[in-house]
């Protein structure tokens, strides 16, 4: 029997809806958040969270697949171990988070491309294949590397070099059918010994037309090889200039509506709509999440996801995405965060981030505690002694909290019927260009 | 007869550049959807007709797939007519997991033939992948019967271990 999501519509207004979508035991409730975790401590704070009674709308999680050698792999390799005294596996709370959440590994591939990331990339790679798995993956990244090596005065020359090797790497791979069966095939089982969840494609990020046509293909083959035994999603990774490109837009669109799929996986790379003068972004993402209406009307089981949202969430949750998902710290650009200094705060009236510095004044203004009721900011009782790692933390796991609130006020809006209350909450924060991403009646 | 085809089918090049592995899982997977879309039943004379693979290919797959339940044959004479298991009514999700990484799925079906309670043994492959090994069905009137010889046996089994450890 092959595994598939059963969707059961809860509430519905206008073109908002909450559905229970139900995988063997693990149920989510939509609009959902997925958390973005990047390392073992971000888990840590995940798994801790989950346990509360009021995180009901965290039901999955995001790993790149380079990040699971520190958060997902040495857990999967515990849970078989037992405590001694207890009888109990060392992974007992892991064990139970991972029966209820879905887990899903982003297959990361925008990174044969982006600089970031690569080099873990590279190192995980090698250590987690198996006998000589994804050869053609590894010897292109190596090669980057040395090239890098070669031009590290001419920092123009190796960018050039380097989109001209990426998209030389899928062509090539797009042209052998032979490597690339072996390619999606080797990709596919290496999420899977990652702990996946889902089957999703090892697609290149599409910056035009041929690149789009690459990643159509290698999901149409993803698809009928991915294990019958779990669910497969569709997933499309674009850039952000892909926006302003109306024929690209259609052609998702198309795709979109002719896709048998249940579940569709959209990222978007360093999606930023709500600066000033980026109209026809907007439209773009707005027509985008037009067509995921009408296809999930004609067929209510479909389900939307996006990826590294960002700011956007809280708008593609109310309308077109049933799941969003952004880092634990609510920046979805590729940068060390949080990491030498305390962070921002993100404020869940502005929708926007605080920086530490400011906080002083807004805690002093509002009796001394910090103007948010989630349960690790009433634990904050001063700014002063709080050391820098401890506040990283917390304000982490205060905006993944403050995400399970937006998903409940959106819920609760849609139940009452009145959907109007989120676009009302987003015409008052900091990111108010962002409202027009929602219709005020739904569409004919 | 003409088979009702799925939308996108691999084409006949993609298939033979697949990893053995693969090409198993996606001649299942299309034999699968093939079998859905057509609830009269095929043949492998059929389906070897209409998607270009070899007719031992096809017979053996879909051997496999009988024998792990996915699917059941009606022998006509000598022909046999395959049919899709029937629709999953309700699914369990328990999975009772042992040390060797075997584990069950219990589901209820719904077919031609009646209602079943069908068990599903699974394994964890060395890439933490689920491969079905084998099911068994029983018919919904049988179940109790079954159960109560299958706690017999069970204590039988039972008793005779600790007499001789005795």
């Amino acid at each position: 029997m092959s595994q598939s999501y059963t969707v059961d519509k809860l509430y519905e207004d206008r073109f908002a809806r909450t559905t229970q979508i139900t995988l063997g035991e693990k149920v989510l409730l939509t609009p959902n958040f997925c958390t973005l975790v990047q390392n073992q401590y971000e888990f840590d704070s995940l798994i801790k969270l989950s346990l509360l009674d009021e995180a009901k709308y965290l039901g999955a999680y995001v790993i790149r697949i380079f990040d699971t050698l520190n958060t997902l792999i040495p857990r999967l390799q515990r849970q078989n171990q037992m405590d001694i005294s207890s009888g109990q596996s060392l992974e007992e709370l892991f064990i139970r988070f991972n029966r209820t959440n879905l887990g899903i590994i982003d297959p990361a591939t925008e990174y044969l491309l982006y600089e970031f990331h690569a080099g873990r990339f590279l190192r995980t790679l090698r250590r987690i294949r198996k006998q000589r798995q994804l050869d053609v993956l590894i010897r292109y990244l190596e090669e980057r590397y040395a090239k890098k090596e070669q031009l590290k005065n001419n920092v123009i020359e190796y960018e050039a070099w380097k989109k001209a090797a990426h998209k030389k790497f899928w062509y090539n791979l797009d042209r052998n059918a032979l490597e690339r069966g072996r390619f999606v095939g080797d990709y596919l089982d290496l999420e899977t010994m990652c702990g996946s969840g889902i089957s999703i494609p090892p697609v290149p990020i599409v910056d035009s037309e041929g690149m789009l046509d690459i990643a159509l293909r290698i999901n149409r083959l993803a698809k009928a090889i991915a294990p019958r035994t779990k669910p497969y999603a569709t997933y499309l990774l674009l850039q952000k200039s892909v926006l302003r490109n109306d024929a690209l837009v259609d052609k998702i669109i198309e795709y979109m509506k002719a896709d048998p799929t249940q579940l569709t996986i959209i990222k978007i790379k360093n999606l930023d709509l709500w600066s000033a003068g980026l109209v026809r972004q907007r439209e773009a993402y707005r027509k985008l999440m037009d067509s995921m209406c009408e296809i999930r009307k004609k067929n209510p089981s479909k389900l939307y996801m996006a990826l590294e949202n960002w700011f956007v969430s809280f708008a593609s949750a109310c309308y077109g995405f049933n799941m969003v998902s952004t880092s634990m710290h609510g920046y979805d650009r590729d940068s060390e965060y949080g990491t030498n200094t305390r962070g921002s705060w993100f404020d869940p009236d502005l929708m926007y981030y605080v920086p530490f510095e400011d906080l002083e004044t807004i805690v002093h203004n509002n009796g001394n505690r910090l103007p948010c009721y989630c349960s690790i900011c009433k634990q904050i009782v001063s700014l002063e002694n709080i050391e820098r790692d401890a506040w990283n933390m917390l304000r982490r796991e205060h905006y993944v909290l403050t995400m399970n609130e937006y998903m409940r006020m959106i819920s609760q809006a849609i139940k009452e019927q009145n959907i109007e209350l989120a676009i009302d909450k987003l015409s008052n924060s900091e990111v108010s260009r962002l409202k027009t991403l929602i219709p005020r009646e739904e569409k004919q | 007869m003409k088979l009702e085809l799925p939308k996108e089918i691999i084409t006949q090049d993609e298939l033979q550049n697949l990893r053995p592995k693969d090409r198993d899982e996606c001649i299942q997977k299309l034999l699968l959807q093939i079998l859905e879309l057509n609830n009269q039943g095929v043949t492998i004379a059929e389906l070897a007709d209409q998607i270009r693979i070899n007719r031992n290919t096809l017979a053996s797959h879909m051997k496999t797939l009988v024998a792990i339940r996915e699917a059941y044959a009606l022998n006509r004479g000598r022909l046999s007519v395959f049919y899709k298991n029937g629709k999953v009514v309700h699914a369990r999700s328990t999975e009772h997991k042992s040390p060797n990484d075997r584990f069950y799925r219990f589901y209820r079906l719904d077919n031609d033939q009646g209602k079943f309670i069908y068990i599903q043994e699974r394994q964890l492959d060395e890439f933490r992948a689920t491969k079905v090994r084998g099911g068994i069905m029983i018919e919904d009137k049988d179940f109790l019967d079954f159960l109560k010889e299958l706690q017999k046996f069970g204590m039988e089994v039972t008793e005779r271990e600790s007499k001789l450890h005795c």
